[in-house]
């Protein structure tokens, strides 16, 4: 509750929430679009460091009934999480697939069709990128694919 | 702290610190200033407040909004969602017009005095642009559902002329905006929100009441609880519905001329009372509304 409260405290000159936002979602469709590269997803990762900075000494003014900038406020800290999971997830896979697609790597590769890509939280707090493998396909299943191929 | 060597990422963190400085204006295009007054509330206490931000080609008044939310108002408080005239949320009153700010260009206002921006006044204010429009929610509660006749096909279907279908459609475009609520001078100036419908749900009555397949009939409760006598047809609704859906000629004169013919026609009640039995047209009653054949009762 305290930490939701916050940026009223900094109520006087900080930077408003908005903007942080905007240049989250115009560095996330530069650089983590449509197609997506290498060092772009590594310009990102950096990038997002320092509007984490940003975010965390945004201020709001007004009251807390029907306030749209706190909301944004409150926001930010999540829409930098997924953009980072995002980012670091679209790194891993080194192939395309679907709407995931690599300038680098612009082949589908059956190998990555093994596995998911799971980002999950480690002791520390960090961001770990896991491979997880799926399940062998059911021979039935197996045997309809190849049918319709 | 200092900021990474990465330049892009330097870059973010400047363009931080010049943020407050910076003015949001659309790439390439001619721009200039526009000052909108805006009303700044909570509850029933407030006053219009002048902004004055940079236009530019294409834009609406949500457009014109959502900036000056960014760019020093963030408590703003506006309701808004698709930005397609579609979703109905970003209802307000424009110039002192019942408008959807997605909808209206800022190519149609003149902008050399500065364009007013008011909530809907017919609802009670919460704060700024957003009103409490829960009685419309309260009223559809009150209107008898959808009760279709059992099906007509051994499969549990329907069949039904494709005219009966085409005569609700009409009224199934309303995006609940409530902007013909908003204008309707019953509500807006005598408040009766809770003793009249509106013209919102007088188009939702009619949709139901020409539906090919209900079975209902609502004029009993028209004319008693749904207050459709209130309505002396001045037809703003119309004018302001953003769908463009022809609300007094279609759905609240039919819906009266159907009360007229039940409760106030003193020969269809003799002709009623004569055959024992209701006259012509009109749907077969399943337990709502009172039969007047055989009481021989004049209701006028």
């Amino acid at each position: 509750m305290r930490t939701a409260l916050e940026p009223f405290d900094r109520r006087e000159g900080g930077e408003g929430p908005y903007q942080v936002e905007h240049d989250l979602q115009t560095m996330m469709q530069e650089l983590v679009g449509i197609v997506r590269r290498e060092d772009e997803i590594r310009r990102a990762i950096e990038g997002l460091k320092a509007l984490q900075e940003r975010a965390r000494k945004v201020s709001v003014t007004g009251n807390r009934e029907y306030n749209p900038g706190w909301h944004t406020a409150l926001d930010l800290q999540n829409l930098l999480t997924v953009s980072e999971i995002v980012a670091r997830a679209a790194l891993e896979r080194k192939e395309s697939r679907g709407g995931h697609f690599r300038d680098d790597f612009p082949e589908k590769d059956p190998a990555y069709g093994k596995f998911n890509i799971v980002v999950k939280r480690g002791p520390n707090g960090e961001m770990q990128v896991v491979r997880e493998p799926i399940p062998e396909m059911r021979d039935d299943l197996k045997r309809i694919i190849e049918e319709n191929k | 702290m200092s900021p990474p060597d990465n330049s892009f990422a330097r870059n973010i963190v400047e363009s931080g610190q010049r943020a407050a400085a910076r003015s949001n204006t659309s790439a390439g295009t001619e721009t200039h200033a526009a000052t909108f007054r805006i009303w700044r509330g909570a509850g029933p206490t407030g006053q219009l407040q002048d902004y004055s931000t940079s236009v530019s080609e294409g834009m609406v008044v949500l457009d014109a909004m959502i900036q000056i939310q960014a760019e020093g108002a963030t408590d703003l408080a506006v309701r808004w969602n698709c930005k397609a005239g579609k979703c109905g949320s970003c209802s307000a009153e424009i110039n002192g017009m019942p408008r959807l700010m997605c909808m209206t260009r800022l190519s149609e206002l003149d902008l050399q005095t500065p364009v007013t921006v008011e909530p809907m006044r017919a609802f009670p204010p919460v704060k700024d642009l957003v009103t409490d429009v829960s009685s419309n929610f309260r009223a559809k509660k009150r209107i008898r559902k959808f009760t279709p006749r059992a099906p007509d096909a051994p499969d549990g279907t329907w069949r039904m002329g494709q005219a009966d279908a085409d005569r609700v459609q009409e009224f199934r475009k309303c995006i609940e905006c409530f902007l013909c609520q908003d204008v309707c001078h019953v509500l807006r100036d005598h408040q009766l929100h809770e003793q009249f419908v509106g013209p919102r749900l007088l188009v939702h009555a009619a949709q139901l009441e020409m539906h090919p397949l209900d079975i209902l009939d609502r004029t009993e409760e028209l004319k008693e609880s749904h207050g459709i006598g209130y309505c002396n047809i001045t037809k703003c609704c119309t004018k302001v519905c953003p769908e463009h859906i022809t609300i007094t000629d279609n759905a609240i004169i039919p819906l009266k001329e159907r009360v007229v013919d039940k409760h106030f026609d003193p020969l269809g009640k003799l002709v009623r009372l004569v055959r024992g039995r209701r006259s012509g047209g009109g749907k077969p009653e399943a337990g709502g509304g009172a039969r007047d054949a055989g009481r021989g009762e004049a209701k006028l």
